[in-house]
């Protein structure tokens, strides 16, 4: 499959479903490419869920969904040992973080201890417990979904934990025309004559991944990343700049962005159009600054650092 | 016999040397001018569109131009571009040395600036 024919499967499946979301679904797909995880953050019922659930149905891999709730443990998430009566012996149970996609639906609904039960999953791709060690199924790739902090009842992620999301992407609102367009696809369209066809098989997936990490990725583009990297960490409304492993992300997200615009090397753009997603949730802005300048959000100060580093042309 | 055999060996690697040379040289001031057009353009959009961002790839800077309305072929512009992208990022071969579309653009572009 040409990575055209990924591209415009995907969008259209998942627009069948979800309107107006294309840019949303790429952003999945991209972070599926280049084996990253993402969190989607919105208020209730802006399709958060139905366009996590709509790209997993239009991929051939395997799918789970967990609510998140305040009473967790985290073996509801990772599983664990339990005594076998038969053959009188512990035996691991497979949680349900085994599996391709995970969707880790309200994840701030959980307590701490629950979310950082994923970090290893996320990071590493296998589960410990006590002891034992299981890989998971590659891909793995976790869709976790959450409210914003200022909602009741939520555990903010910690900083650790938002770190291993390879991108944030925020919800907003949809236009007028848009809520028209939901709202006359609920309403007049039955459920059932919507179905989102399986479009990619896990092959065909598995080989865009290899070719996503061939992508030509060259020396003064690596300068490039780490000047930017190196600018968050030296902005003076910026407390807390992002990472070295914040910026390898951007590279490989940057990297399937490219093969899916059927190039086999990178350019300025790839980084510059998804810079908002993958480094704005890393940053902690000085406090000052939150309380003095309202529009100063990390969005807009991640795009104001973006455009002030030259590229190399 | 063995002179003839030397003075025929010497003749076919003097031209093969000489073919090679050649080559490197187009190769290279073919860069040397590729690589003087693009910079010339840059220089130009800046002066031009100084709302561009420090920050502008060359996508934002040609479609921050195309806004200006000028009479160009833009679709051998954006060509030029890709071209020089792939060479640039892509380690390609070098593109065209001559690129008179792009140098329009910066002669446009020089003009709406004085």
């Amino acid at each position: 499959m040409t990575p055209d024919g990924l591209r415009e499967g995907v969008l259209k499946e998942v627009g069948k479903v979800v309107v107006d979301r294309g840019r949303e679904a790429e952003l999945l797909l991209e972070a599926l490419l280049a084996r990253g995880h993402v969190l989607l953050e919105g208020v209730p019922g802006v399709s958060k869920t139905l366009l996590a659930k709509s790209f997993a149905r239009c991929v051939d891999l395997g799918f789970r969904r967990v609510q998140f709730t305040p009473d967790m443990l985290p073996l509801d998430i990772v599983g664990g040992f339990i005594f076998n009566m038969k053959d009188r012996s512990f035996e691991f149970r497979k949680g349900p973080a085994f599996t391709n996609i995970l969707l880790a639906d309200e994840i701030n609904r959980a307590p701490p201890k629950v979310q950082s039960a994923l970090l290893e999953s996320m990071q590493e791709g296998q589960v410990t417990v006590e002891g034992h060690t299981e890989p998971l199924p590659s891909p793995h790739m976790v869709i976790a979904t959450q409210n914003p902090i200022e909602f009741q009842g939520v555990y903010p992620l910690p900083e650790g934990q938002l770190d291993r999301f390879m991108l944030k992407v925020v919800f907003a609102y949809p236009t007028n025309k848009t809520e028209a367009a939901i709202i006359g696809r609920n309403v007049l369209i039955d459920d059932d004559a919507i179905a989102v066809q399986n479009v990619v098989s896990s092959v065909e997936i598995a080989e865009a991944i290899r070719d996503v990490h061939s992508v030509k990725v060259s020396e003064e583009m690596l300068d490039y990343l780490a000047r930017l990297g190196s600018a968050t960490r030296n902005d003076g409304r910026v407390s807390l700049g992002v990472s070295p492993r914040a910026m390898v992300q951007l590279a490989r997200c940057a990297q399937a962005r490219a093969y899916l615009s059927r190039r086999d090397y990178l350019i300025p753009d790839d980084i510059q159009e998804l810079s908002v997603e993958v480094l704005s949730h890393r940053i902690r802005l000085r406090q000052s600054i939150e309380i003095t300048e309202e529009s100063a959000d990390a969005p807009t100060i991640i795009r104001e650092i973006v455009d002030g580093v030259e590229p190399p042309r | 016999m063995n002179l003839d055999l030397v003075v025929l060996n010497v003749a076919a690697y003097g031209s093969l040397a000489a073919g090679l040379m050649q080559t490197r040289r187009q190769r290279s001031s073919g860069e040397a001018e590729i690589s003087g057009a693009f910079p010339l353009l840059a220089r130009s959009l800046r002066k031009a569109l100084p709302e561009l961002p420090a920050g502008f790839t060359w996508r934002q800077g040609i479609s921050a131009a195309k806004g200006l309305e000028l009479k160009l072929r833009w679709d051998e512009i954006d060509k030029a571009v890709a071209e020089y992208e792939a060479y640039r990022y892509g380690g390609r071969p070098a593109p065209e040395p001559s690129q008179p579309e792009v140098m329009r653009l910066v002669e446009a572009l020089k003009r709406r600036h004085q």
